[in-house]
Formats: C-alpha cells, sequence, structure tokens
C-alpha cells in the first residue's frame, strides 16, 4: 500500500519540504519544496511559509497538501536569536587637538610647526598655520600666503574648508603642506601651537601618527606622551593630519563599563566581566558546561539584548518573561569604527567591541500549537517528529559515501547544530548560538555599513571592480569583458557579483580590505564556533576523536565558507565537505528529508 | 606623441576655467584645444565638448563617436572637471 507522506523544517530563514511517496516501504518518489520561514520560527506564523512549501513539493508529485497522509514537522527547539556590540573603549578628546582625516587630495606636503591663525589676520613673525574658512576662494588665499611669506611672514602649514588644497599649493612661491575639507574649521581655537603634516603621495604620515613624533612637535612629558597614544592611534594610515595643542586639551581612551554575564548552572553562578573580551566569556561559557540561564547587568548593551530576546520569547508563548531560559551566548572580539568625541572633521578611531549573539529554546507547547493548526487547516495527520539535530543527520547520510560513525554539521542563519552518530546508532547533539547572523553583523559594524541588507550580500556574493566602461576585474583578478558599456555611475565603483547582476559597494574601503574583513570574520566565527561545537558532543573534549563531518545547512552554501571548514577541520584531520542530500539538493533539505524517511536509519 | 590627460574643446564662448580647476584639484593636467584642431581619432584620454546647452565627456575608454557622460548647463563645473580627471584616474565619480 501507499503511504504519502512530507517532512517539514521550519528554519529560521527557510521552511523546507520534502514529499515522498512509499510503497510497502520504499520510497518511490520523492520531492522538494522551499519557501521563506513567515514570521519567527516556532510561531504559529510559520503557517503560511510551510504552506507554501508544501504546495510546491505537493504539485511536484502531483497532489495537493490535503492529500498527504501525514505530515512530519521538526521538534525545532525555537530559537530566538540575537546579537548585540559592546563597545569597551571610546576617544574623548575633551577640547578640539585633533584632525585626522583623509581628504583625496590634500596639498603639498611635509610637516609644519606654528600658531593657528585667520588667514586674513597672519601678523608679525610667525610661525603661523593659516585657516581659511569657505568664502576664501583658492587664489585669494594663495595670493594672500605668497604676501606674507615675500614679508617675511613665516607660514608652515594652511588648514581649509573647501576642497583646494591642490590648487593653493600649486599657486604657491613655496611648498607647505595644506590639509583641505575640514568641514568645522570654525571650531579650530585661534591662537595655538599646531603641527599640520601630509605625506608624499602613495605614502602615509610619519610623525603625527607616532606618539614620540607627536611629544617632539610639542614638547610633551611622559605622562603627556602616553595620552598621545590616543591621537596616533586615530591618525595611523592617513595621508593627511593636523594636531593641536589647546592648554587645556586632553584626548584620551576612555573604557566604558561593559557590565558581566553570570552563567547559572545547577549549583553555581559564573561571573564575567564582557570587557575581558571573547575569550574569557567563551571560557567562562565552557566552564559552565549545562548552563540552566544567563544573564547580563542592566544597562549595557549586552544586558538590554538578553532582556529583549527574553521579553520576545516570554511575549510569544504567554508566559513570564522570568520564566524564560537563555541557554547558550557565543562571543567574538571584533573592532568597530566610532566616531571620536570631539573631533572636527567626523574622525573615527577603531575601537574594541564584543559582539555577543544568544540564543532562547522554548518549549514543545508552541510546535505542538503549529501542529495542531496545521492538522486542523488540512485535515492532515500531523506528527512532531524528532530532534532537528538527528534528523539533519537522517537526511546527511543520504549523502553518496557516508557512514555512521559521522558528525552532521548544520550551520543556519541563527544556530550551529551537530549531531554525532556512532555505528551503533547512538546519537550525542548539540545546539549552540551564533552562525551565519552573527557573520552579517559583524561584516556590518567592522565596515561601518548603514544596513543590515549591504552586510548579507557582502557576506553572500564575490566581489569586483569596474575598470573600464568594458570591463571588470573579479575579486581573484580574473578580468571579464563585455558587449555593453557599464553606466558611468557604475565607472570604477566596487561591485558584488551578484545572480541578478553587479550590485554597487557604496563605501570609500578598497576593495581588498572588503574581502580582508569579510574573509577574517567568516574564519572567526566559524573556526570557534564549530570548534566548540564539536568539543560539546566529544566524550573526550578533543575533537580529533571525529573522522567525518558532513556540512548541511544554509552556511554551506556559503561561496567560501565550506571551503573554509573543509581546511580548518582538516588541520584536526577531519575529513569534511558538503551534504549533497538525496544526491540531487546539496547541503538543501537534509532536516525535511531526514523527517521524511522517519529519522536515523544507520 | 600623444597628450596624456584632459582636452577641452569650447564650441561656445563661456567661462570654463572652474572645469579646468575641478581637473587640477585632481593632479590631472589640461588643456584647452581650439575646435579646429579637433581630430576624429582621440588624442587624450578624455574630452571635454562645451556647447550652449550640454557639456558632453568623452572618453578614449568608451567610445569616439559616443559621449560617455552627458552634463546638463546646470551641472556644478568644478565637479564636471573633477569627474573627467577621475575617469583618468580610474575613481568613482563624484
Amino acid at each position: 500500500m501507499k503511504i504519502k507522506a512530507a517532512g517539514i523544517d521550519i528554519g529560521n530563514a527557510t521552511t523546507e519540504v520534502a514529499a515522498g511517496i512509499f510503497e510497502d516501504g520504499n520510497l518511490i518518489a520523492c520531492e522538494s519544496g522551499i519557501a521563506a520561514t513567515t514570521g519567527l520560527k516556532g510561531t504559529a506564523e510559520n503557517l503560511e511559509g510551510i504552506f507554501t512549501a508544501l504546495e510546491e513539493a505537493a504539485a511536484k508529485l502531483g497532489m495537493k497538501p490535503e492529500d498527504f497522509d501525514e505530515l512530519r514537522i521538526n521538534e525545532a527547539a525555537p530559537v530566538i536569536g540575537d546579537f548585540a556590540m559592546e563597545t569597551i573603549t571610546e576617544t574623548v578628546i575633551t577640547d578640539s587637538t585633533m584632525i585626522g582625516h583623509n581628504p583625496d587630495t590634500p596639498g603639498g606636503e611635509g610637516l609644519g610647526l606654528g600658531t593657528t591663525v585667520r588667514i586674513d589676520e597672519a601678523k608679525g613673525k610667525g610661525p603661523f598655520v593659516v585657516i581659511a574658512d569657505e568664502k576664501i576662494r583658492f587664489s585669494k588665499a594663495a595670493e594672500l600666503i605668497n604676501g606674507y611669506m615675500a614679508l617675511g611672514t613665516e607660514i608652515t602649514g594652511a588648514i581649509l574648508k573647501n576642497d583646494d588644497g591642490v590648487l593653493v599649493s600649486n599657486r604657491l612661491d613655496r611648498k607647505i603642506p595644506i590639509v583641505d575639507e575640514v568641514r568645522e574649521v570654525e571650531r579650530i581655537p585661534l591662537g595655538m601651537k599646531c603641527a599640520v603634516e601630509v605625506a608624499p603621495k602613495g605614502k602615509r604620515i610619519k610623525v603625527l601618527a607616532n606618539p614620540y613624533g607627536i611629544a617632539d612637535m610639542f614638547d610633551l612629558t611622559a605622562e603627556e606622551t602616553e595620552a598621545s597614544i590616543q591621537i596616533a592611534k586615530a591618525l595611523i594610515g592617513n595621508r593627511s593630519a593636523v594636531v593641536i595643542k589647546t592648554p587645556e586639551g586632553n584626548i584620551k581612551e576612555h573604557k566604558i563599563p561593559a557590565g558581566q554575564l553570570v552563567f547559572v548552572t545547577e549549583n553555581q553562578s559564573l561571573k564575567t566581566d564582557v570587557d575581558k573580551g571573547a575569550a574569557q566569556i567563551m571560557g567562562t561559557a565552557e566552564k559552565a558546561r549545562e548552563i540552566l540561564d544567563i544573564q547580563g547587568t542592566r544597562g549595557t548593551n549586552v544586558g538590554g539584548m538578553l532582556e529583549g530576546i527574553r521579553e520576545d520569547m516570554a511575549g510569544r508563548v504567554g508566559r513570564d518573561s522570568s520564566s524564560i531560559q537563555i541557554r547558550d551566548i557565543f562571543a567574538v572580539d571584533t573592532l568597530v569604527p566610532k566616531a571620536v568625541r570631539g573631533a572636527m572633521a567626523s574622525e573615527y578611531s577603531m575601537e574594541k567591541a564584543v559582539g555577543i549573539a544568544a540564543m532562547v529554546k522554548s518549549d514543545h507547547l508552541m510546535m505542538k500549537e503549529i501542529a495542531d493548526r496545521l492538522e486542523k487547516a488540512l485535515g492532515v495527520r500531523t506528527i512532531i517528529g524528532g530532534v532537528e539535530g538527528i534528523m539533519a543527520a537522517g537526511g546527511a547520510l543520504t549523502t553518496p559515501g557516508t557512514k555512521a560513525p559521522v558528525v552532521t554539521l548544520d550551520i543556519g542563519a541563527g544556530s550551529t547544530d551537530a549531531c554525532y552518530i556512532a555505528e551503533n546508532g547512538e546519537t550525542r547533539i548539540a545546539h549552540l548560538a551564533g552562525a551565519g547572523n552573527m557573520v552579517t553583523m559583524l561584516i556590518k559594524s567592522e565596515l561601518g555599513l548603514e544596513g543590515t541588507e549591504i552586510a548579507e550580500n557582502i557576506k553572500k556574493y564575490p566581489l569586483a571592480k569596474v575598470e573600464t566602461p568594458y570591463h571588470i576585474r573579479h575579486e581573484n583578478g580574473d578580468v571579464e569583458f563585455f558587449e555593453k558599456a557599464f553606466d558611468s555611475s557604475m565607472f570604477a565603483k566596487i561591485v558584488l557579483v551578484t545572480p541578478d547582476g553587479f550590485v554597487p559597494v557604496e563605501t570609500r574601503h578598497t576593495l581588498e580590505k572588503i574581502r580582508e574583513v569579510r574573509i577574517n570574520i567568516k574564519k572567526k566565527v566559524l573556526t570557534s564556533n564549530v570548534l566548540r561545537t564539536l568539543r560539546k558532543i566529544s566524550l573526550t573534549g578533543n575533537i580529533t576523536e571525529f573522522r567525518q563531518v558532513i556540512l548541511v545547512g544554509g552556511t554551506a552554501l556559503d561561496f567560501e565558507a565550506g571551503d573554509m571548514l573543509t581546511e580548518i577541520l582538516l588541520e584536526y584531520g577531519i575529513v569534511s565537505g558538503r551534504a549533497n542530500v538525496r544526491r540531487i539538493e546539496g547541503p538543501r533539505n537534509a532536516v525535511a528529508t531526514g523527517l521524511l524517511l522517519g529519522g536515523l536509519r544507520p | 606623441m600623444r597628450k596624456p590627460a584632459v582636452e577641452i574643446v569650447k564650441y561656445i564662448e563661456r567661462d570654463i576655467s572652474e572645469i579646468v580647476y575641478g581637473i587640477e584639484e585632481e593632479g590631472i593636467p589640461s588643456e584647452q584645444v581650439d575646435k579646429s584642431c579637433v581630430s576624429e581619432a582621440m588624442q587624450t584620454y578624455v574630452r571635454v565638448a562645451v556647447y550652449v546647452d550640454e557639456i558632453l565627456v568623452f572618453f578614449d575608454k568608451y567610445s569616439l563617436e559616443k559621449p560617455y557622460i552627458r552634463y546638463s548647463t546646470g551641472d556644478s563645473l568644478r565637479k564636471i572637471g573633477a569627474n573627467c580627471a577621475r575617469l583618468i584616474k580610474g575613481s568613482p565619480l563624484l
């Protein structure tokens, strides 16, 4: 007799269906369906996405969703994951002391030291650094400076509001360093000692990016020199910079209290300071082993994020937020560009930060509700089919060339799941926070991007640069020519190579920088999270006990992450590769297939 | 010897020094040439043709016949100049 069944996997990002017809226990036909998950995973809002995916798979079998004999949905631990960034340091300039931006075209070159003065008021011997607002045209500025020099007044540098540095420089009798495009030129204090440095083309400033260079310029004491590292730090890599010393001027790196994380276990509470960094946080988390709940200090970003997901989940299950437990977090060290407080040309400084992803599991009641509603709507018996990790393994093992003992690693958008299957069918599973979404958030913050969508696209697609109207150079160096010219708005732009064409990335970063950040973040997140997930399911705590790892889930589809993982795991002597579920699905549809097949059949 | 840079051709009488300044600020040499000296084959990387109602930018890597960018007379001349230089530098346009 024939049985028509479907496995339904509701993921954080996609809902997948594997629909099949069994005859006398043998699968004789099987098709897949896929749709975007509607609403948050594990909530009644998912039904819409389920119907879409189910209809697609059913139609391929010439059926309707109502025609199934049985539906099996994953006993998903509905996961609410979120991500927060806690900045640990910030640079504060109490009173204006520095300008360190990178105009495209500063003028002249060299290093000049002088007293700040308005360009039309330089009287006396000098040396002066002259300051011009937007009302002074470049020809007037050059005329004034040449006039002062002719009268014996020493002019050592210039700071301009307009983008005129080269134009002024080209009209001077003697070259001086000129920094232009300083937006808040009015805020520069007058009558103060000031150093201006412009590096030759292709070079970076040397003196003002070095604390001892700054000390030498301004006769600083040893203590003041130490504080000036904050100026130097913010100026490293620039082609031009200005540093002004005011009597009360001060600059310091300020440590922001980032609060604590508390890991509650059966018999103890382990605390760690967030500002100690990711290694210490994750060390404490692993020490705690079976975590019952995680709490964060109120008033901090991480504390707020943890409370936020607790309340979110509480609202969805209609319970008190104090009864919702956060079972896992994953922390990564990062650097984020932050505006320097008190700066004059929107300078930023790379500040230390910790990114933390957290995860909360709800109870099975929610899945029961989805199952009940589905059953009611379609009139088809619906059961909760088994633990997600084990189901994924069941699907992954349909990949040619695989057999137990093996680990299935499912890196999705919100969580990382691992399932070990021994030869005798015994399983060990882990379900941990931190996956694809975290990579997106880190790309967004490290590159200082405005939106999440662009960060997501940078994660997903390789880069290229439009070099001429007719050709692009891909990030691996390959050149591709086109019959039709690129519009001038695309000229010299960095673009993402997407299936829908080239999408420009609006940024001042170079292609190399974006690529480096993307690759480093993927490696950082994947390596540390995969290794800790494997440690969690290992009996010995030593992951070399595993021989094979099959990769499934969204991250395995990433254009480079799969290969990165293969390389990382090879260092531990572990063979790994992407699954090819049912020989056709690639790393997709593993859980749905596992559900359809009724779980594990080692 | 071919001239490296931007050639500016005026087909009308108009003060276009701001275009020249825009190119100069970007650090690229430019030259104004008489319209009678313009040859069909481009002798320069970029040619800017200034007409009554529009300013056309020809780029040798695009086409000798068709302009790569069309500006209206209302556009900032300084920006047009900067963009001509940026075509040569391979920098994104403003």
